[in-house]
């Protein structure tokens, strides 16, 4: 019996130095000295028993919502814990481990539609769970999000996470390098602050700036958005939506379902995005959450040019900081439902005058012919021109047409170079695009 | 970088060793088996044996349990009555045994040899085929059970008169899909002692844990890694030159290795981790010092099942030199076909045989120039005792006469594996023949491994020759590790199963690679 317990010793000994041997590993290899979910996740755990309001959901969370507006004008304590790429298991998670620290008042679900679509059991990239695993303190719950993340033929990745990055260890420079940065003080003392390559700062409690300003007129796409289909929200989204609802419900914790702005450009390019928000709304209806879509305020409230967003999708800290203080004064109830939405993107889009929000590029293959279709909101046809001027590398510039509502232009096989695309509505210029044509990408 | 592990027919998703599937099932079954009380450990066994054997397909339990109650029914009876009836008993059981195996595994390949016959002849007929999945490791099973039944006829063992631990002589799941093929006069003893014996000994467990350490570096580390490049090859050999194809048969070899030994010692140790002793199945091949000697090395218990069941009765060498040879030829074509249904495999056997044949040629002429020329031969004539094991008398080479004998078999064998590897023998020929157009068409680094790839996969190599040459040597070296102190063996074992963890070749972007022989 002595024998046995000794064996039974030796085999949980090796198993803690197995452990620490692969965080030890782990360490090494990942390169978090600037990833801005490491701070996030570390206040989170450091606001315990504090935080009353929970943000939760993707980079349009995280960049959309600043807590110290939403702070200042509630009143409350709230916390943005969006990562990117999270999808609702990790948006449940999340849930889970602040409720289980702090008497939660409100949580906030964001809802990008194209991460909606996802099966979470058949992900292969699982990237936007680890960032937040990487940092969750160590629970049953956190293992068996992990396990229900993926298939399990990524278990060993996810239990093991030495595995992941293992031809890091090769790269000498890579590791000095890595060891200077996590030995730093900034970096022990979680307040590094400035990330990706100044373009964006972590500016505490989960909101990230971003310094990006888009271009007016710029905006464009190769190939057509998705459209909105029955299969755009999951079964497995569906499902969780259904577990968040019950888990808030017993706790006794308010929920909404919302959904950040995105450009017009977007919205008008997919088409039919008020059958995602139909959706939304017929998923949630028994459920007692309610769920609201930004994308439908109205121009009087929320007035969003493009330079309030850094990309097509993604507003930047001007457009978050618009947003933050519509959100917030919704969230208090100065303003209402009524007063704050239109009833639809077809009537939000009906309001406004014509205009080109951007232009979509669509191209067959190697075919060297590019197609411009433009994405307008009102009575735009026969109104739009488009004057093309031809750069080929190396070359002088050739303009290929003048103010002509020829939607196509030709270069020739192998060419490479950029074209410059103005799209006219009537007189006016509404998209001035410098496009690369005849490459890889 | 992509490896695309071959699938073999009949393969289904089972549980393969290197798969999530097995390191969870495997703990629990140990653990329970530790748990439960001693005299339900077998039965306990049998269920998890099923139960992992059904994980390929469930269909193909019945057929393993009708081999398993023919040859226990036969076994039976022949252990009871005496006279002519035994052996129509025994004949009866081969014939099932090897009928079903026969009728899943060589019916195509039969049709497709009439076939190719009829229309050599000028009759051109279509002969239809049988649409059967090979079940998973039928050929080991078969020989298994075999064997126990010709055990009992011959008088070596004793019947087994339960049937239940019968079942699971047959179908013990460490060593139930590629072998090693147990004799029953090793496995049912230990099996019935199960419940007497105090199992769970902290040297079983940990020699156990270690061999599955080593059998998992050997399978994920080296010989999936040597699959990258070997696949690469022999799917598209007519990009390559002469010294590519060399490096990729060179490689298939090492890979061959690894993985049917990697697979043994992973079987052999899952079953020491609950106290049974499996036997031998490779004793570093590689550094045979001839093709007599490499076949006492290579796959062991397919080699010596041969030998007891076929080669013998065949007369053996008892019926002088003739018949020895034709002997030799026959097993060894029976040896190649039992690998695969294919005519390549039965050219890799008999080219194995020729190699047999040209080596004893070889030594018989050295043998008669050495009486009559060299004084050192009659000295050895005069020491020679009469019915001497020649191996043994033979004069320990200098080192460099073992590294050249050592080498020439290596690159002999990893040239008979042209046959083995490739889809067709018209595919082996062609890449011997592409061997001669041109030297070389790409660098090493162009083979699907970087510098980084290359650098592990050769210090895995040298790795695995240090533990042959120190085995050779007689140094244990699971033993020699038990001998340090502690903070050396422990950082040993860390390091062994870390050094899988991180270079090993597995998971979602390479997938569980199988191993070659699940096959057979």
């Amino acid at each position: 019996m002595r024998g046995r317990g000794k064996l039974i010793a030796k085999i949980v000994l090796f198993a803690v130095l197995f452990s620490l041997c692969g965080n030890l590993l782990y360490a090494l290899e990942l390169d978090d000295a600037s990833h801005y979910t490491r701070v996030m996740m570390h206040e989170l755990y450091g606001q315990e028993d504090n935080i009353d309001v929970l943000f939760v959901g993707s980079s349009h969370c995280y960049r959309s919502l600043d807590t110290a507006v939403t702070d200042r004008m509630t009143g409350m304590n709230t916390f943005n814990a969006g990562s990117s790429a999270q999808c609702l298991d990790g948006s449940f998670q999340l849930i889970r481990e602040a409720a289980r620290h702090n008497s939660l008042k409100h949580v906030y679900v964001e809802m990008y539609y194209v991460l909606q679509a996802r099966a979470y059991r058949h992900r292969r990239d699982l990237t936007s769970t680890y960032i937040l695993t990487d940092y969750m303190r160590p629970s049953l719950s956190k293992y068996l999000y992990l396990m229900r993340a993926s298939d399990k033929a990524y278990w060993f990745n996810s239990f093991v996470p030495a595995r992941r990055y293992w031809r890091r260890l090769g790269g000498v420079n890579y590791l000095a390098s890595l060891l200077r940065k996590k030995t730093s003080a900034p970096y022990r003392d979680y307040s590094y602050e400035l990330l990706s390559d100044d373009e964006e700062a972590y500016r505490g409690k989960g909101y990230v700036a971003n310094f990006t300003q888009n271009e007016p007129g710029s905006f464009h796409v190769y190939n057509a958005f998705g459209k909105i289909t029955e299969n755009t929200i999951s079964e497995d989204a569906r499902d969780y939506i259904r577990k968040i609802c019950d888990f808030c419900t017993r706790k006794g914790i308010a929920v909404t379902f919302f959904s950040a702005p995105v450009t017009d450009f977007r919205l008008a390019g997919v088409g039919n995005y008020d059958e995602y928000i139909a959706s939304m709304q017929e998923i949630l209806r028994d459920s007692g959450a309610d769920y609201y879509d930004f994308n439908l305020c109205r121009d009087s409230i929320l007035q969003l040019d493009d330079t309030d967003f850094k990309d097509t999708d993604h507003l930047n800290y001007k457009g978050a900081e618009k947003f933050s203080r519509v959100f917030a004064s919704f969230m208090t109830g100065e303003l209402t439902e009524e007063e704050l939405f239109y009833g639809s993107v077809k009537e939000k889009m009906a309001k406004e005058p014509a205009t080109v929000y951007g232009l979509i590029f669509e191209q067959q293959g190697d075919d060297p012919e590019i197609r411009i279709i433009p994405v307008s909101n009102g009575e735009t046809q026969g109104r739009i021109t488009y004057t093309i001027i031809r750069r080929p590398e190396g070359e002088d510039a050739s303009v290929d047409q003048r103010r002509s509502p020829n939607d196509r232009f030709r270069y020739a096989e192998g060419e490479t170079g950029k074209a410059h695309i103005l799209c006219y509505l009537g007189e006016v210029i509404k998209c001035d695009i410098f496009l690369p044509y005849g490459q890889d990408d | 970088m992509y490896y695309a592990p071959c699938h073999f027919p009949g393969a289904g998703v089972g549980m393969l060793f290197n798969s999530i599937d097995f390191l969870l099932f495997f703990p629990v079954v140990v653990l329970i088996y530790y748990v439960i009380p001693r005299r339900f450990r077998y039965i306990w066994l049998l269920v998890a044996s099923y139960w992992f054997y059904m994980s390929w397909n469930p269909r193909y339990a019945l057929l393993m349990l009708f081999s398993t109650a023919v040859t226990w029914v036969g076994a039976m009876f022949i252990g009871r009555v005496r006279g002519a009836g035994r052996g129509v008993v025994l004949a009866l059981c081969a014939i099932a045994n090897l009928g079903v195996l026969c009728l899943f595994k060589y019916a195509n390949f039969l049709l497709e040899s009439l076939e190719m016959a009829l229309h050599v002849a000028g009759i051109a007929r279509p002969v239809p085929h049988v649409d059967l999945l090979l079940p998973v490791g039928i050929s080991f099973f078969t020989f298994q059970s075999l064997s126990y039944v010709i055990d009992v006829y011959r008088g070596r063992i004793r019947a087994e008169r339960s049937f239940l631990r019968y079942a699971l002589f047959v179908s013990f799941f460490p060593q139930l899909v590629a072998g090693p093929i147990e004799r029953s006069g090793n496995l049912l003893p230990q099996l019935r002692a199960i419940e007497r014996l105090d199992l769970g000994r902290e040297s079983d467990i940990r020699d156990g844990a270690m061999m599955m350490s080593w059998g998992y570096f050997q399978k994920l580390v080296i010989a999936d890694r040597t699959a990258i490049l070997v696949n690469r090859v022999f799917d598209s050999y007519t990009e390559y030159g002469a010294i590519e194809i060399i490096i990729a048969l060179l490689l298939f070899a090492i890979q061959l290795y690894c993985d049917f030994g990697g697979y043994s010692n992973i079987a052999r140790g899952a079953a020491r981790v609950m106290g049974i002793h499996l036997m031998h199945n490779f004793r570093q091949p590689y550094l045979a010092k001839g093709f007599r000697d490499f076949w006492r090395r290579w796959h062991v218990s397919l080699t010596s099942w041969f030998t007891d069941y076929l080669y013998i009765p065949l007369g053996g060498s008892r019926k002088g030199v003739f018949r020895k040879y034709l002997n030799i030829m026959i097993v060894f074509a029976v040896s190649g076909l039992w690998h695969g249904a294919e005519w390549s495999f039965v050219g890799w056997g008999v080219l194995n045989g020729l190699y047999r044949l040209v080596e004893d040629g070889i030594e018989a002429v050295s043998r008669f120039f050495r009486n009559i020329t060299g004084p050192q031969a009659q000295n050895d004539r005069k020491i020679r005792p009469q019915g001497a094991d020649r191996q043994a008398e033979e004069p320990k080479g200098t080192v460099s006469r073992r590294v050249r004998s050592a080498a020439a078999v290596f690159a002999c064998y990893a040239l008979s594996l042209v046959f083995f590897r490739a889809e067709t023998i018209g595919d082996a020929v062609g890449m011997l023949q592409q061997a001669t157009v041109s030297v070389a068409r790409k660098s090493v680094l162009e083979l699907g491994y970087n510098r980084w790839d290359w650098s592990i996969l050769l210090i895995a190599i040298g790795i695995l020759l240090t533990v042959d040459v120190a085995h050779e040597r007689g140094i244990a070296i699971f033993r020699w590790v038990d001998r340090q102190e502690a903070w050396l063996r422990w950082s040993l074992y860390l390091g062994l199963v870390w050094t899988t963890i991180l270079f090993g070749i597995y998971g979602p972007k390479y997938a569980a690679g199988e191993f070659i022989y699940f096959r057979f």
